[in-house]
């Protein structure tokens, strides 16, 4: 017997943790690092922001960048550059809110009909026909038309559609996920449904569904501002990307900074989530 | 002397096959899958029963209907004079205490995000095996009696090999003290070497904890290696049950006699009289009537094409499900 434990006492090779590894990835490191200094930006856009965004100044309308307006200004003489910094509070806020929700919903459906099929199961994938056949922008468009525009309306209206896709991924998630015999195992072991969804299933098919959270964000934040852009988010004087990129509009071909800067905010952002959904796809795999 | 514990009465069970399109516009009739056609087995206790046969015979399904992952759609199951399958039984999660399953692949049946610790711990709390403050010691038996450093504990299942994670799933099964173990193919996915290590191990366990142990696989010198008691399956039946020893030396059904003289011998001077079987296996989607072993069968006369031979004794031997069995071992 004693060869026995010999052989049980493998020498284990020192491996590099999964965060080593991620932080080896530029794409991932990149990606942290502009949802860092955003969500720094979101938490008190005042220490960041050199003047107050709401600030009316009718000496200086439109004026382009220079040192003292790095963005210009806009109409109102208001400085761009705070008002692009304090919009990243609604947006990275949008992000959040228009996703979590939807998120939470999604995962507990998901692992739900994935995990009883049956008649559920049949009517979640009608729900999931119905839901899809519509564009996404339109079927938010048509709830907040119902409930009215604003800011809360909206988060409403985008959760009561987008829960659909996360409960989509999470069900097919957990189906592959019962083909492992650790699922059966749970059974055999006479472990409750609960558990053997919640704590066996779910941590295991949960991570697609992370990594698909960011790339949502990015989508709430382009959801959130066209919305606004339309005058069904957020509504002025509310320094939102959205809303000011419709300001600048009107005054695109002599005051192009107006829109472009809340523009390439919205674009980093978005780029940073992706980056960091890709790096967590990484991170999270279970090893084999 | 010897006592039934599990007695399985003629369980059948079918899997439908989806129909395609072309099917359906034909009005072809949905077809099944004859996973089990009326297996009945007695697990005696203490005893270690092997069950073999060719691959997609049953011998799994069998497996996993006993642990209730199936329900067949005839026969019974009685564990300890109770039917498992009743409908206040299946409330009852404690069978599943008492009858513990080991699965075929060591690499899905850990949850790869759980350290062995969780999973030791989990089935100890869920079946209030221990007292909360014991289960830490009571894991640390565990990882002992399977022979795994107490390390182990902290680490998660990728971390291990496959003989360790089946040893794992070993733990696991014996944390909530069951009476009956059913191995399905346990070591059929490890090296030779680790295979004869972990089956030494559930041996000896065995002998330890007085388990009663239905024991699945297809390599054959193991199953004689392990078993009291032997039953053969072929196309979802049991063609013939008996002692280990008279079933491997001198097997009375001719599928039986087909099947050991195909297993390679160690032997050198043992070469080329094995017992060549013409044709396929017959798919279960068309299982042939009469005895199934007909269409491959040298002894195949008018009486099994239209007959379906039970399972009778033999004097001397144990249970076979042919119409000529008398005849054949005479001259086998």
């Amino acid at each position: 017997m004693t060869d026995i434990t010999a052989l049980s006492a493998e020498a284990t090779i020192p491996q590099k943790t999964r965060l080593q590894l991620a932080l080896r990835k530029p794409g991932f490191l990149i990606g942290a690092f502009i949802i860092g200094v955003s969500a720094m930006l979101a938490l008190m856009p005042g220490v960041f922001a050199p003047y107050d965004p709401n600030l009316i100044d009718y000496v200086a309308v439109k004026q382009p960048p220079s040192w003292a307006h790095p963005f210009g200004t806009d109409m109102l003489g208001r400085d761009s550059l705070s008002r692009v910094i304090f919009a990243y509070k609604v947006n990275m806020q949008m992000a959040i809110l228009a996703t979590v929700f939807a998120m939470t919903i999604g995962v507990i459906v998901g692992a739900l009909v994935g995990y009883y099929r049956g008649f559920a199961d049949m009517i979640f994938g009608r729900v999931v026909d119905a839901v899809i056949t519509f564009p996404f922008l339109v079927l938010v468009i048509a709830v907040v038309a119902v409930l009215g525009p604003g800011l809360i309306n909206m988060y409403i209206a985008i959760t009561l559609v987008g829960w659909v896709y996360y409960a989509r991924l999470m069900r097919a998630e957990v189906i592959a996920q019962m083909g492992n015999d650790y699922a059966s195992a749970g059974v055999v072991m006479g472990y409750s449904d609960r558990r053997i969804i919640f704590r066996h299933l779910l941590p295991n098919a949960i991570t697609p569904v992370i990594v698909y959270w960011m790339t949502d964000m990015a989508l709430a934040i382009l959801l959130g501002s066209s919305l606004g852009y339309l005058g069904l988010g957020a509504q002025p004087p509310q320094a939102e990307w959205g809303v000011l990129i419709a300001e600048g509009r009107n005054f695109i071909t002599t005051a192009w900074w107006l829109s472009l800067m809340p523009g390439i905010a919205i674009v980093l952002t978005g780029l940073g989530f992706s980056l960091l959904g890709d790096g967590l796809a990484d991170l999270l795999r279970p090893r084999g | 002397m010897t006592q039934t514990v599990m007695d399985i009465k003629d369980i059948e069970l079918e899997f439908p096959v989806s129909r395609s399109l072309v099917d359906f516009v034909k009005k072809r009739p949905g077809r099944v899958v004859r996973a089990l056609n009326g297996v009945s087995l007695q697990l005696h206790k203490g005893e270690t029963l092997g069950v073999v046969g060719e691959s997609g015979c049953g011998k799994s399904t069998l497996a996993r209907c006993i642990v209730r992952l199936y329900e067949p759609q005839n026969g019974s199951i009685h564990f300890d004079g109770q039917d498992i399958f009743a409908a206040d039984a299946k409330a009852d999660r404690s069978y599943n205490r008492r009858v513990q399953m080991m699965f075929q692949d060591p690499y899905s049946s850990l949850n790869p995000r759980m350290t062995t610790g969780q999973i030791l711990s989990e089935a100890l709390s869920v079946h209030n095996m221990r007292p909360e403050a014991e289960i830490p010691s009571r894991v640390a038996e565990l990882l002992d009696l399977v022979r795994l450093p107490q390390d182990a504990a902290g680490k998660l299942p990728h971390e291990f090999s496959g003989g360790q994670r089946q040893r794992i799933a070993i733990a696991r099964a014996l944390a909530v003290e069951p009476e009956v173990l059913i191995a399905d193919e346990l070591v059929s996915a490890l090296d030779v070497s680790v295979q004869a290590q972990v089956v030494n191990l559930l041996l000896e366990l065995q002998d330890q904890l007085n388990l009663t142990i239905l024991f699945v696989a297809h390599d054959l010198r193991l199953v004689r290696h392990v078993s009291n008691r032997v039953a053969v399956i072929y196309l979802g039946r049991i063609v013939e049950v008996g002692d280990s020893e008279t079933l491997f030396s001198n097997p009375s059904h001719p599928y039986s006699q087909a099947l050991l003289s195909a297993a390679p011998s160690l032997d050198p001077d043992d070469k080329g009289d094995a017992i060549r079987l013409q044709g396929e296996l017959p798919s279960p989607l068309n299982v042939p009537p009469g005895c199934p072993f007909h269409v491959r069968c040298r002894h195949v006369t008018e009486l099994c094409k239209a007959k379906v031979p039970g399972l009778r004794a033999l004097s001397g031997r144990g249970e076979v499900a042919c119409h000529h069995a008398e005849e054949i071992s005479k001259h086998a």
